[in-house]
């Protein structure tokens, strides 16, 4: 009894296993957010291959190589997984990463928490993917068929793939709710001294925003998918008529959440865009305040505006109205980011290495995404563009290009600080420059389909729509086979390269560059001060 | 270099075949009613702003980005924080665009807009009602010439067709064997439901668009003001079939919406009397019945798409007995799941009529591998007196 | 954090919340989740209020087991002949005392690069400061602590 030892324990654990134990008890914030963005890359892949399928049935008018069941299994599943386990994962990614090493911190607040945050994303993308498995060995009739969307009462018909969904949005939804905590701890709570909330990195401010929205839109979402389970199971009536319920509530409860969702993936990339541009204009960002006001702007509307999505449900005039205005004012915190964004890169130093280049294409690309999106705020215009090809290619401006190629940006930029290697800028900009021009083959096509009149989710079309689902599918096929390419470049660069130094980027600015490239097991074993 | 060269040649020739293309369009169809032309006039002028926006935004972004680079040996502006009043004030003016674009260049006619197209019942003459069902449109006149009249309306595609066996006629996917008819240059008022799932209503060139929602009555209205066939789809994903279920409207004049529905109530009339059928008269209805409706689930064998779909081939329900001691169908027999369903199983009573469903039956037992040993033929007579 | 001077060297966890704005934080997240709840509960989407309660009532954990850290301290003291060893968990307090003269100050390299700073005398050891200061502080205390030692003996 010679030693007396007066310690907290419940901080941090030093030890750490090797092999497969290390990945699975670590609670290491660098150690979890690379799984994170494996396991995103992953999923992108896995989604990827699944709309793959889908432009190849696509390609020509008949059935050539699936029945329509499997077409709506896939396009339900597809975004399902894009969003929860593609995009998501990639922005909690970044967040464990960088946020510590970006506020000064040692670790996450929270690090078990974090560690269990991570550990429920397999399983449940393994239950979403299930039921086309045990439908090929005869069990169940495949995976959810009725979109991402879940509308009862087509879900409430569905078959066990329903089930397994509904399972799965669970399990995403704890995953989310318990890193957005861990995120809004870390923020307040560890932040170098000094260091006050409006002295932030604006990737901290846009995580804190969208740790705010999960937080007040999850709950609604699992409250609505455990109706929609009592309903099938228990004989509740909360969305059938018969019984005195209503189907359009689901529609009010789901776009609660899936409105603030599409500012969920997208507020954590207005954070650091705004870095990136600052790095490589080599001059401040501009209009820091006003970003962050923006920002918070954004996140506000985004739980005001959920019924634009259903405008054709059917409602009184004054509700289509209120929908309609508070869906146009979005564009004005808007115009204000996209005013600062360029404002940045003016009369800077530009110069344009890969995660420039995706941060200049992904502004213009988002724009049209944003000004389609403006356009679709009006009601009348609405009846027609709702639910028909225009509206699949104004989300993918959003989503693929303002999240995934945000992500990609971001990748590039952070990839030499985390590996300590250099990725191959020429296959980066190849990258790049395939991407875009695929995407935009792909996409652009789908606007005009839109407007002529071809509904989304259907597994075969007339044949004035042939042309250009035919573009479509070439161009679909070309930016999926890129992304292998940015699969290599990513593998090669863990794997060696040039050395990177620490500071990585001529014009780099913020905590995250003074550590070393890749920075230490422990980040900031000495505490930073910020003036 | 060569290599881009030969890709922008191509792209412009493709796009050029394109726009050769007689039927082909690139922007809306042409709208054929007002709120159809309203809609198509909100639409250019939105799209106008936008890419005068874009474009805007785009040059001073090209302009950027070709003159200040480090590679050109630009220098940045000295990094002088602005003040807090000057920062304002520029933020301010991309704010203050966008109000004004939002709010009163779109919002203005997009108010009118919303007004107008939700206005269901000012000069409104007649009023129909459309069901969407798994996968069909059924049809009902409420008021009016045609009052009364109430049909199907089914895709006439053929499976070969689809399945690449048989060459896809011009309209592929956007054909049905019973048009709706409207007479041209009147308001029609629609009321739209639904039997089982969420459907949508849709002729592009109508501008109208409405959820067909199982359980209410949701409005909109149309008025086609000129002769002619218009083809939409159902809009809203409602299980296998929903890529099938086509919209077809017929415009005529009011002379020929007249003869029309004169000719079409005396033909109800006659397909409602109930008489006597032979076997071989109600199978051979029923198999036309079968194959229009039955033969997307349970297949045109009957063999079915088990699970969710049962086979009818050896299924007990339809070779047990129907019809118990009393003389009245008994539940969960042929004819009960028939008329009222059962699940996914649709109720048909609405839909078809006491021949057609006696005709069905009789065929399902008859045919398909079947030979019920019981109650094998159901007559029209039999049917109606279910419905009492 | 970090206070040295010639008689007290005083640490405290680095906490940049303090209780008053995590209260205020925690409060507004109460009413906006517990609006929507009771707005969707209004419409007979009962079904989001215990979720809501459930998400609720785990964030309010997760700041109850972080801050609840936040006053604790350790603390130095030189009395006399004696240094005087304070440290305050959660709010129990441990005291313990060393003749000044028998005192050793050693700075030990843990794993992971991270050192640890230990104050002993005969078999008795504490150590101090493990997670409320970093590799630099731990070198300066330490070093501050053998000067003002030496002076004593």
């Amino acid at each position: 009894m010679s030693t007396t030892t007066v310690a907290h324990h419940d901080e941090h654990h030093d030890d750490h296993p090797t092999g497969i134990m290390r990945w699975l008890t670590t609670t290491n914030h660098k150690d979890i957010g690379t799984m994170y963005l494996t396991f995103s890359l992953v999923m992108f892949l896995v989604g990827g291959s699944m709309i793959l399928g889908i432009r190849a049935e696509l390609f020509k008018p008949g059935l050539q190589l699936m029945n329509p069941e499997f077409f709506n299994q896939l396009i339900g599943v597809h975004a399902l997984i894009m969003i929860f386990a593609a995009l998501m994962p990639a922005a909690t990614g970044f967040a464990n990463w960088m946020l510590p090493l970006q506020i000064g911190a040692p670790d996450m607040a929270l690090p078990r928490l974090n560690n269990w945050g991570f550990w429920i994303l397999p399983p449940s993308a393994i239950l979403l993917t299930l039921p086309f498995t045990l439908a090929l060995f005869g069990v169940g009739d495949g995976a959810l068929a009725t979109g991402w969307t879940f509308y009862p009462p087509l879900s409430v018909q569905g078959g066990i793939g329903v089930d397994f969904a509904i399972f799965a949005v669970h399990l995403l939804g704890i995953s989310s709710v318990l890193g957005s905590i861990n995120i809004i701890v870390t923020i307040y709570n560890m932040r170098a001294p000094g260091m006050t909330l409006m002295k932030m990195p604006m990737f901290a401010w846009g995580w804190l925003i969208t740790a705010f929205l999960l937080i007040a839109t999850i709950p609604v979402l699992a409250g609505a998918v455990t109706m929609l389970l009592t309903d099938r199971h228990f004989g509740t009536h909360f969305f059938d008529a018969a019984g005195g319920g209503d189907p359009i509530m689901f529609q009010h409860l789901f776009w609660f959440f899936g409105h603030p969702e599409v500012y969920i993936l997208l507020l954590p990339v207005w954070g650091f865009i705004p870095q990136i541009l600052q790095t490589f204009s080599r001059k401040p960002m501009y209009g820091y305040k006003a970003q962050v006001y923006s920002l918070w702007a954004i996140g506000a509307l985004a739980v005001v505006v959920w019924a634009h999505h259903f405008f054709t449900a059917g409602m009184p005039v004054p509700a289509l109205l209120y929908f309609m205005y508070s869906t146009m004012a979005i564009s004005l915190p808007l115009a204000v980011l996209f005013y600062c964004w360029i404002r940045t890169m003016w009369k800077g130093s530009m110069s344009f290495e890969t995660p420039m280049l995706f941060t200049v294409g992904w502004i213009i690309l988002f724009g049209i995404g944003g000004l389609t999106g403006l356009v679709l705020a009006d009601v009348a215009a609405d009846a027609q563009y709702h639910n028909s090809y225009f509206v699949v290619a104004h989300f993918h401006y959003t989503l693929f290009a303002g999240g995934i190629m945000g992500i990609m940006a971001g990748v590039y930029y952070w990839l030499p600080k985390m590996t300590g290697h250099m990725y191959n800028e020429k296959l980066g900009k190849t990258h790049f420059w395939l991407t875009a021009i695929s995407f935009n083959v792909t996409f652009i096509p789908q606007f005009f389909v839109g407007l002529a009149g071809m509904p989304r989710r259907i597994p075969d079309y007339a044949l004035q729509f042939a042309e250009f689902n035919m573009i479509s599918t070439v161009g679909a096929f070309v930016l999926g086979l890129s992304q292998l390419l940015f699969v290599y470049i990513i593998i090669s660069c863990v794997k060696g390269g040039k050395k990177a130094t620490d500071k990585v980027w001529e014009g780099a600015q913020g905590l995250e560059w003074t550590l070393s490239s890749p920075p230490p097991y422990h980040s900031f074993t000495e505490q930073p001060v910020v003036k | 270099m060569q290599g881009m060269k030969k890709l922008g040649v191509g792209a412009v020739a493709l796009f050029l075949s394109l726009s050769a293309r007689a039927d082909f369009t690139w922007n809306f169809p042409e709208p054929v009613t007002p709120m159809a032309l309203d809609t198509l006039h909100v639409h250019n002028k939105f799209m106008l702003i936008t890419a005068v926006i874009f474009v805007a935004v785009l040059a001073i972004m090209i302009y950027s980005i070709v003159t200040h680079r480090q590679s050109k040996g630009y220098k940045p502006v000295a990094d002088k924080a602005p003040s807090t009043a000057v920062e304002i004030f520029w933020t301010l003016i991309p704010f203050a665009i966008l109000l004004l674009i939002d709010f009163v260049i779109m919002g203005i006619p997009a108010y009118h807009s919303v007004v107008m197209m939700e206005d269901t019942r000012d000069q409104s003459t007649m009023v129909i009602k459309i069901t969407g069902s798994q996968w069909r449109w059924q049809y009902e006149y409420l008021d009016g010439d045609a009052k009364g009249i109430k049909f199907v309306s089914n895709l006439a595609t053929t499976n070969d067709q689809m399945h690449n066996a048989a060459d896809k006629g011009e309209h592929y996917l956007l054909e049905v064997d019973n048009p709706l008819v409207l007479p041209v240059g009147e308001k029609v008022r629609i009321l739209m439901t639904a039997s089982d799932v969420l459907h949508n209503w849709w002729v592009p060139q109508f501008g109208s668009s409405r959820v067909a929602v199982p359980g209410f009555i949701r409005e909109t209205w149309v008025q086609v003001e000129k002769a002619g066939v218009y083809r939409g789809q159902c809009k809203e994903l409602c299980g296998k079939g929903h890529g099938y279920m086509p919209v077809v409207v017929n415009a005529v004049s009011k002379e020929e919406f007249a003869q029309w529905a004169t000719k079409k109530q005396g033909e109800q009339q006659a397909a409602n009397d109930v008489k006597e059928m032979t076997k071989d008269e109600l199978l051979a209805q029923g198999k036309v019945v079968y194959e229009k409706n039955c033969a997307v689930c349970h297949q045109v064998t009957g063999a079915g798409l088990p699970p969710a779909f049962p086979a009818l081939t050896g299924s007990k329900i339809a070779t047990g007995a129907i019809f118990g001691a009393d003389g009245k169908y008994q539940k969960d027999s042929h004819l009960d799941r028939v008329l009222n369903g059962k699940g996914v199983m649709p109720a048909w009573k609405a839909t078809l009529n006491d021949t057609e469903i006696a005709a069905v039956i009789t065929y399902e037992r008859n045919a398909l591998g079947n030979t019920a040993a019981v109650d094998a033929i159901v007559q029209p007579a039999q049917v109606k007196a279910a419905r009492e | 954090m970090l206070s040295i001077c010639e008689t007290q060297c005083v640490t405290r966890p680095n906490a940049s919340a303090s209780t008053e704005s995590v209260c205020k934080l925690l409060l507004s997240l109460v009413v906006f989740s517990g609006l929507i709840a009771l707005a969707f509960l209004h419409v007979g989407a009962w079904m989001v209020l215990p979720f809501a309660g459930l998400e609720l009532v785990l964030v309010v954990l997760a700041f109850v087991v972080v801050l609840r850290h936040s006053s604790d301290y350790e603390k130095i003291t030189f009395v006399q002949d004696q240094v005087e060893i304070e440290q305050s968990v959660l709010g129990e307090i441990k005291h313990v005392r060393f003749q000044s003269y028998w005192t050793r100050i050693t700075l030990r390299e843990g794993e992971n690069g991270k050192t640890s700073l230990w104050i002993g005398s005969h078999h008795q050891e504490v150590e101090f400061g493990r997670d409320t200061m970093d590799n630099a502080q731990r070198e300066q205390v330490a070093s501050h602590l053998k000067r003002v030692l030496l002076k004593t003996k």
